[in-house]
């Protein structure tokens, strides 16, 4: 009961930080049909940014919005300078952000160093429940990741913007003949992705150890996470992310972490070898 | 056609064109190897041990061109199977007393078996392009994790140190690789296998086959080839190489450590071959021997900055370069003949 309780917590945790990253590289994957290699740096740049201005005396819970804002203008940055370029060679577009996640992490490095920095939580105490003792603090991320992806979904489903969004996943030719404009929507999606990478850091901040390379280990099982949620719906990465997250935990506890984490891409694998295009079917009128 | 065209498909050329150029890339080959033999006798000894490494990590990178350039599937993961040939080299090597032999066919058989499993489960699975890629890295992710935490028989962080050089018995004596001049020599000698071995797929229907494949799989399939046999055979071929390549690396360093089987190094020879130029042979070398110097001399200036200074290159030769510096020569080339071919029609 009590290694119960603690694994669903613990597998919730990861859940929602590996579902915000997800969402995060879903987004750009889908409507740029591009990978973002540089989205585990985007994930240390959200970090940084709140151990800098919790530094400076700033409440975490602001930080946490700045973080997301200058991960998504970085991101539109990119995408208007360098990605942009690239639109008919996707290839070279995902070789391009591989290199930049290589300068993003060492930039870092020169200007943070290579020793962890941390976080000091906000929310101190315990959550008690029947004699079981968990850190109220990872709950109030679990709520928090969660709100954002709930934030992400409804953005997605009731703006004019993710109508649009949509209307080019569902078919990118028609919408394009129909007037949408493919370069600012690229621009936004590709912003909204970087955002969510490095708001996923910002929550991870307090608890992990702060470095250029915390990204690292996001990036694969997310975007496995992408592969098996399907191309067609949004949410898809985020129910591919419970698949990577629930069994990384699971596995993790009965052998190690590492035969966890192994284990998990094995699964992954064997998994897309029998079920191509994602485990949610197709979905049949409506799309996220 | 284009002039462009003829240079990159030479395969419609009759008969006596194909020989002249099949002459002359053998002679080309051979004056490269009779240089590289020669080699040893300028170089310092610092120079020469590094001369070996950067043979050993010019057949990882002719390894990565194999199944990049020449079938399109871009593995992230090669640092993985360089790094399980090197590893299985320094295990074996320091822990038994076996034939050289046994010790560098570990090194080639774990990393292909590795692929052929691999590739059976992803190619099969038509996962293809960015899938794989992906799937690749998080393949080199997990080896890595393993050999850090596996400290028993890995060494974990350390690696392992003092890994005794290849002897290789040949029926009644043996030659020692374990010199300096040696450890080049092995170099060379695994350097001229892959360089033979990679010729040969580019001449031969297999590598048409790939070259097919990369171009429009769907073609290939309906002309009856199992395309993702095919695939999986060049990623098996192209780890062994890799893991020889480690193998090799392993007994010229006398170590090996974890840096031999992450990320960074996956991305490098991503970047030797990118730069050199993903689509020809030459690119490969071209690009290691460049970035391999160049890593060199930065290093001795600005010790921290190589990832940061790999980065910017890789950014600006894939943005603007995108056929790498050997296809930037060849595109040349082809300008000025179409040129002079216009000017002759004048």
């Amino acid at each position: 009961m009590d290694l119960l309780f603690s694994l669903l917590l613990d597998g919730a945790f990861l859940i929602s930080i590996l579902g915000l990253v997800a969402l995060g590289l879903g987004v750009i994957n889908n409507l740029l049909g591009i990978t973002n290699m540089a989205h585990g740096e985007f994930i240390a740049v959200g970090a940084y940014t709140v151990v800098v201005l919790t530094d400076q005396g700033l409440p975490y819970w602001v930080t946490l919005f700045i973080a997301a804002l200058v991960g998504m203008a970085l991101g539109v940055l990119l995408e208007s300078t360098l990605i942009r370029r690239l639109t008919d060679r996707p290839l070279d577009a995902i070789l391009v952000t591989l290199g930049l996640g290589l300068v993003m992490q060492q930039v870092l490095k020169e200007m943070f160093g290579s020793t962890p920095r941390s976080v000091v939580s906000p929310v101190s105490g315990t959550f008690d429940v029947a004699g079981l003792s968990y850190p109220l603090f990872r709950i109030t991320i679990i709520v928090a990741a969660v709100a954002a992806v709930a934030a992400t979904f409804l953005f997605f489903t009731k703006s004019s913007f993710g109508l649009v969004v949509q209307s080019i996943f569902q078919n990118r030719e028609s919408a394009l003949t129909n007037g949408v404009n493919a370069g600012k929507y690229n621009r936004l999606a590709f912003g909204i992705g970087t955002g969510l990478a490095a708001l996923a850091g910002s929550l991870l901040a307090p608890n992990a150890a702060v470095l250029p390379t915390m990204g690292a280990f996001y990036l694969a099982p997310a975007f496995v996470a992408v592969i098996l949620g399907g191309s067609k719906r949004l949410m898809g990465a985020v129910a591919g992310a419970a698949f990577m997250g629930g069994l990384e935990v699971v596995i993790g506890e009965s052998f190690t972490r590492t035969w966890g984490r192994a284990g998990v891409l094995v699964l992954a694998i064997i998994v897309i070898r029998m079920w191509p295009e994602g485990l949610l079917r197709e979905p049949k009128a409506r799309v996220a | 056609m284009t002039a462009v065209d003829t240079v990159a498909v030479p395969n419609n050329a009759n008969s006596a064109r194909d020989w002249i150029s099949g002459a002359r890339t053998l002679g080309g080959t051979g004056l490269l190897l009779a240089a590289l033999a020669i080699l040893p006798s300028f170089l310092g000894p610092f120079n020469i041990v590094l001369g070996a490494q950067i043979l050993a990590y010019s057949v990882v990178a002719l390894s990565l061109q194999l199944l990049w350039g020449r079938a399109g599937q871009l593995s992230f993961g090669q640092a993985a199977f360089f790094g399980m040939g090197a590893y299985a080299y320094a295990i074996l090597g320091t822990r038994y007393e076996l034939n050289g032999w046994y010790i560098l066919a570990a090194a080639l058989v774990i990393p292909a078996g590795t692929a052929l499993i691999l590739g059976y489960f992803l190619f099969f699975g038509r996962v293809r392009d960015a899938y794989f890629s992906i799937v690749t890295l998080a393949f080199v992710l997990v080896a890595n994790q393993v050999v850090i935490s596996w400290r028993s028989v890995t060494g974990g962080d350390t690696g392992l140190t003092r890994v005794p050089g290849l002897v290789l018995p040949f029926g009644g004596f043996e030659v020692d690789f374990t010199s300096r001049n040696g450890r080049y020599y092995l170099g060379l000698l695994i350097f001229s296998i892959a360089l033979f071995v990679a010729l040969l797929v580019r001449r031969s229907s297999f590598g048409l086959v790939l070259e097919a494949i990369r171009d429009d799989e769907n073609r290939a399939s309906f002309l009856g080839y199992n395309t993702p046999m095919y695939l999986t055979m060049a990623f098996t071929l192209s780890a062994a190489l890799a893991g020889v390549a480690g193998g090799a690396f392993a007994s010229i360093s006398t170590l090996a450590a974890p840096d031999m089987i992450d990320q960074f190094l996956s991305i490098q020879i991503l970047t030797w071959v990118a730069i050199g130029g993903r689509n020809y042979l030459a690119g490969a070398l071209v690009g290691t021997v460049v970035m391999r110097v160049l890593n060199n001399q930065v290093s001795d200036v600005l010790p921290e900055s190589w990832p940061l200074v790999v980065g910017l290159f890789f950014v600006v030769v894939v943005m603007f370069f995108p056929a790498g510096l050997v296809g930037g020569l060849a595109k040349l080339r082809a300008q000025l003949a179409s040129r002079r071919v216009e000017k002759a029609r004048a």
